[in-house]
């Protein structure tokens, strides 16, 4: 079997030939087993693709895309192409006029409050869960006001130092009312469920995001 | 926005989500690059001419994105590689074997696919494209698309056969 009577008999079996040309692959399978194995071959890896991504098309539309088309009629910032600089000048610019009352002040407390959340989840996280795995943290709804929805922090590799000392790579989501933040890190273990980041390299769905460096809390 | 934009859009995202799914290897991930590309087509809705069709121009824009993604992944593995080296850390336990493990086997022979074998598989055995939209989608001639395809069947079945489908010594280029 040579290329052209590859292309031909793949073709077949994509439906894009005529009359003419079916009737010639008809005759070519029928007369020349190794062509008709081939057909088989098609045949077989088509419908072990199919079936392996069938469930995902099936399922519902997730509750987030419906959000997202309700709400397009404000237009967003360009949140992943927007330079970091222009977002930190807004967001001071949103710390000064932001007047101090009560209001704030408890939005604030519940940031905070969220924020020593994600740090335990993160802490166990890396203390208990598998590379590749990942746990979560679901904000209750009474906290909503503060914009985190949910938090997700995914251990990926795992490292010794020197002095065997373990140190983990991992994946940091956080959603909230503007999308999801990622971040990635190498924390590395100071005590029980005690961990420091070593490095954090902050970076919004696909962008490289420049290395955020910490002053290093362990030595090596 | 009009309306019936949002309906299409609903109506697309299944298929997106899944070809989506297939190329990147998760559905979180895929689901960020459908989320993307449906931001990008509504804040670009004024530049799509009337003859655009919606889903060949969503399934390209996620493609794209994918492939941006799969050129900063490798800008962050050389940068953690670099930071291994500095540091002095040494990999004790992989995540690649989990991962696989997680996947179901078709999914992960998928991703140890090239990103073109993938998403000619993903367009015209999954979804169902035609080569000629697959062509429109992937900016290629169809001449590209029938010849990749070949060869990109060729190389799920020898992933996941461990041999190959050739029963001759015939090179297919």
């Amino acid at each position: 079997m040579n290329e052209n009577e590859r292309l031909i008999i793949a073709a077949f079996n994509d439906r894009e030939l005529d009359a003419s040309q079916n009737e010639r692959v008809r005759q070519l399978i029928e007369n020349d087993p190794e062509a008709r194995r081939y057909l088989d071959e098609l045949r077989r890896i088509d419908e072990r693709l199919r079936s392996a991504f069938a469930a995902i098309a099936d399922e519902p539309v997730p509750p987030h895309f419906h959000a997202m088309l309700r709400k397009t009629s404000r237009k967003r910032l360009g949140r992943y192409v927007a330079p970091v600089a222009l977002a930190a000048s807004l967001a001071l610019v949103a710390v000064l006029v932001i007047r101090q009352d009560a209001a704030d002040e408890l939005m604030r407390e519940q940031l905070q409050h969220m924020r020593l959340e994600i740090a335990s989840l993160r802490n166990q996280t890396l203390e208990n869960v598998p590379s590749g795995a990942a746990a979560s943290w679901v904000a209750p709804a009474s906290a909503s006001r503060a914009g985190i929805a949910r938090a997700q922090v995914k251990p990926l590799k795992t490292y010794r130092t020197e002095d065997n000392r373990f140190c983990r790579e991992y994946e940091e989501r956080v959603e909230d009312a503007d999308g999801i933040e990622v971040r990635r890190g190498i924390a590395c273990r100071t005590g029980k469920a005690d961990w420091s980041d070593l490095i954090t390299q902050s970076g919004s769905k696909g962008e490289a995001g420049p290395i955020d460096r910490r002053p290093v809390q362990t030595s090596f | 926005m009009p309306a019936d934009l949002s309906e299409q859009l609903i109506d697309l995202i299944p298929r997106l989500r899944r070809f989506a799914a297939g190329l990147s290897g998760s559905t979180d991930l895929g689901d960020e690059l459908v989320q993307l590309a449906c931001e990008r087509l509504l804040n670009n809705q004024s530049q799509l001419r009337a003859d655009t069709r919606l889903d060949s121009w969503l399934y390209r824009v996620i493609r794209n994105l994918h492939i941006d993604g799969i050129r900063a992944q490798a800008v962050r593995d050389r940068s953690a590689e670099e930071i291994r080296r500095v540091a002095q850390l040494h990999v004790v336990n992989s995540d690649t074997m989990d991962n696989q493990l997680r996947l179901g086997e078709v999914e992960a022979a998928m991703q140890r696919l090239s990103e073109e074998h993938r998403s000619a598989l993903m367009l015209i055995c999954v979804e169902g494209m035609s080569y000629k939209e697959a062509a429109n989608v992937l900016q290629v001639p169809m001449g590209t698309v029938t010849s990749r395809l070949v060869r990109a069947r060729k190389a799920l079945v020898a992933e996941l056969d461990g041999e190959s489908m050739e029963h001759d010594q015939g090179v297919v280029k």
